[in-house]
């Protein structure tokens, strides 16, 4: 299932998404909207898509860090800055608890996430602080009722990732908790590169979702970019993303003053399993007359086959045909019965794609480091370390 | 302790003989009230007093009679409650005793040594499933065995299971650890990883693990680590860094189904094992479906 990753300006793109069945529900962030807003905002889906899922990420983990500003958290009743030993006490730890599952009840939400630091390591401080706040979570959950579902938060920093040994043990842990699902997110390192460079990151990314799916755990992984494809077929059952970078890709940057700067279109080709510039490469691609080698050629995206940079591309119209995309993937990859054929079918498309690229360079196509193929090798790496994990 | 000084001191027992001894414990049958029961007696002093067991050898054998007397189930020894525990003395010195219904039957460890399975497909399926509910009904109370080997289960021929004996290690999840940091209990061929590297990390899955390492030694005809003479070091090398082969159904003429479950209880990070005992369950009785 894919879900969008609420974030700044949704127009109609959150509608929109449900309405077409793309998205399948909602991960709303607080950093976003206001506490008066967001009780609205939520009354507002329900009543016109009843069936479809919400989640509301507390943001917790926002205490802590050193921010420029918080956007909209101020305005929620259990956010408070938290920067002495003081600050987690057990008693102080179970109101924070209480405050934030109390307060996703009171929106009349059924799917509670459990508040959490962003771990550095996976023997940190912030670590031993979370695994308190998961054991009150399940505590309160047990008390508040069985129609509840608690999702245990794990916000992980990208270098905890290389901590192999501390990795599994922490996995051996958590995988004794007795709650319904994990929401999960990669607090990344760098914010100019959407894109994996390391793969043995990357595999263990996709190792922590098997696990906790294998351990018959609901898993749901936010703030995912294209590598939601890999998570999928590792066995997460709901990614989540949106319309803009900092709901593709997480890093601590959303907390500082923004720099703005002038956005560019850009377009989802499946067959590269990439976003690529329109104006920068789209257009020289169909100026070659390869254009049919990148793009879908459906509904959401038919006007770009003819000189796309003279077309209009509004924000919406890319994220529609980004989540298509993305669906249009996932759908194959769960069509699949088993991991290996899942894999198998990544393997394919990966390869697919990287022959496209070669295909484009050798019609003088050139890229930009986010956009061009090494990210294809980098998956590839990615894949078969996972598979000698799981085999 | 002499049968003549048990018998003075418990006039309720007759015709006690003795089973066997396994460093300061001594195990008897004997008879109480038409019924066949096991005496088990600890040494806690010797002759001179001095204490030949230390308070956490006491407090294990405290905690095994605090479960087989009150766990009722058929997969787990049940102690006799007509006769409570108390110390016994001797010119040897001083010993805790305790007493369980006796169990007719072999341990695993003697049907494999006679060579006496019949249908291997049979025996482990009725092997894993009344292991894993004895391994639950400790589990359902905080507790891991942590000892699961063949000669810590039995076949009980009277009512035609098997039983999981033998809890003296058992780990209460909710008390305080009887073994300082660091120590490992149980025993070496049969140790899941994290109890090698004495982590806290002790849950069911250790049990699961354990059990599973039974179930691949009789699948195979040998276990998958240990093999005679083999030094400590490198058994516990092995434990830790080698993967056993997967066994093959066409080889060891076991139903694949069988092996698939073995297999997972084996794997050597506790996350890739089965979750709790009802999983590895539900997935035993697809055996027969």
């Amino acid at each position: 299932m894919l879900f969008v990753q609420d974030g700044h300006g949704p127009g109609t793109k959150v509608t929109s998404s449900l309405k077409k069945g793309l998205a399948d529900g909602l991960i709303l962030e607080p950093r976003t909207k206001s506490s008066t807003t967001i009780a609205k905002y939520i009354e507002a889906i329900q009543d016109e898509y009843p069936e479809k899922r919400i989640l509301f990420d507390p943001q917790f983990f926002a205490s802590v860090i050193k921010a420029d500003t918080y956007g909209k958290l101020n305005s929620y009743p259990y956010f408070k800055l938290l920067n002495s030993a003081s600050d987690f006490t057990p008693k102080k730890l179970e109101q924070y608890v209480k405050e934030t599952i109390d307060y996703q009840c009171d929106l009349g939400l059924t799917e509670i996430i459990s508040p959490a630091l962003i771990m550095d390591s996976f023997d940190s401080r912030e670590q031993i602080i979370n695994a308190g706040m998961y054991e009150l979570s399940e505590n309160m959950i047990c008390i508040l009722g069985s129609n509840l579902k608690l999702y245990l938060s794990l916000p992980i920093n990208e270098l905890a990732l290389q901590q192999k040994e501390q990795l599994l043990e922490f996995l051996n842990t958590i995988t004794n908790s007795k709650v319904y699902g994990f929401y999960i997110f990669i607090d990344r390192v760098r914010s100019d590169n959407l894109q994996w460079t390391d793969p043995q990151r990357l595999a263990n990314v996709m190792y922590i979702v098997n696990v906790l799916k294998d351990n018959n755990y609901d898993v749901i992984v936010g703030y995912v970019d294209m590598y939601s494809i890999l998570l999928k077929a590792a066995g997460a059952s709901i990614v989540a993303n949106g319309w803009n970078k900092k709901q593709k890709h997480f890093t601590k940057d959303r907390f500082k003053q923004s720099r703005g700067g002038l956005r560019k279109n850009k377009y989802t080709s499946i067959q590269l399993l990439n976003s690529i510039f329109i104006d920068e490469e789209l257009q020289p691609i169909y100026q070659a007359g390869l254009i049919d080698d990148v793009i879908m050629n459906g509904a959401t995206d038919s006007k770009l086959r003819n000189s796309p940079a003279s077309q209009e591309w509004t924000q919406g119209e890319e994220v529609m045909h980004y989540w298509t995309v993305i669906k249009t993937v996932m759908t194959e990859i769960e069509s699949k019965d088993s991991i290996n054929k899942r894999l198998d079918y990544l393997k394919k498309i990966i390869n697919n794609a990287a022959a496209t690229y070669v295909l484009l360079k050798a019609n003088n196509i050139s890229f930009h480091p986010e956009t061009g193929p090494q990210f294809l090798s980098v998956w590839q790496e990615a894949i078969t370390l996972f598979e000698a994990e799981v085999s | 302790m002499t049968i003549k000084e048990i018998q003075k001191q418990l006039p309720e027992l007759k015709n006690i003989i003795q089973l066997k001894v396994g460093g300061q414990k001594f195990v008897y049958k004997a008879d109480y009230q038409n019924n066949e029961v096991v005496l088990k007696l600890v040494r806690i002093t010797d002759a001179d007093d001095n204490n030949v067991l230390e308070d956490a050898g006491l407090n294990r054998i405290l905690r095994e009679v605090k479960i087989i007397n009150t766990i009722n189930s058929i997969y787990l020894p049940k102690g006799n409650s007509g006769i409570d525990p108390g110390r016994l003395t001797s010119r040897n010195g001083v010993y805790y005793y305790y007493v369980e219904d006796y169990i007719h039957g072999r341990t695993v460890r003697e049907i494999i040594r006679d060579n006496s399975i019949e249908d291997k497909n049979q025996f482990i399926f009725e092997l894993l499933k009344d292991v894993c509910r004895g391994i639950n009904e400790l589990w359902k109370r905080g507790y891991v065995h942590r000892d699961i080997k063949p000669e810590n289960i039995m076949y009980n021929e009277s009512s035609n299971n098997f039983v999981l004996i033998d809890s003296g290690i058992a780990y209460a999840t909710c008390e305080t650890s009887l073994t300082p940091t660091g120590m490992s209990v149980g025993t070496l061929p049969y140790m899941s990883p994290e109890q090698l590297k004495a982590t806290r990390c002790r849950d069911v899955r250790t049990d699961i693990y354990s059990l599973g390492i039974v179930a691949y030694e009789i699948a195979h005809g040998q276990h998958p680590y240990f093999t005679r003479n083999m030094d400590q070091t490198e058994l516990f090398k092995k434990i830790i860094m080698y993967v056993p082969p997967e066994l093959d159904s066409q080889t060891v003429g076991v139903d694949d189904k069988i092996l698939v479950i073995i297999n997972k209880m084996i794997k050597k990070r506790a996350h890739q094992r089965y979750k709790d005992v009802d999983s590895l369950l539900a997935d035993i009785k697809n055996i027969k479906a």
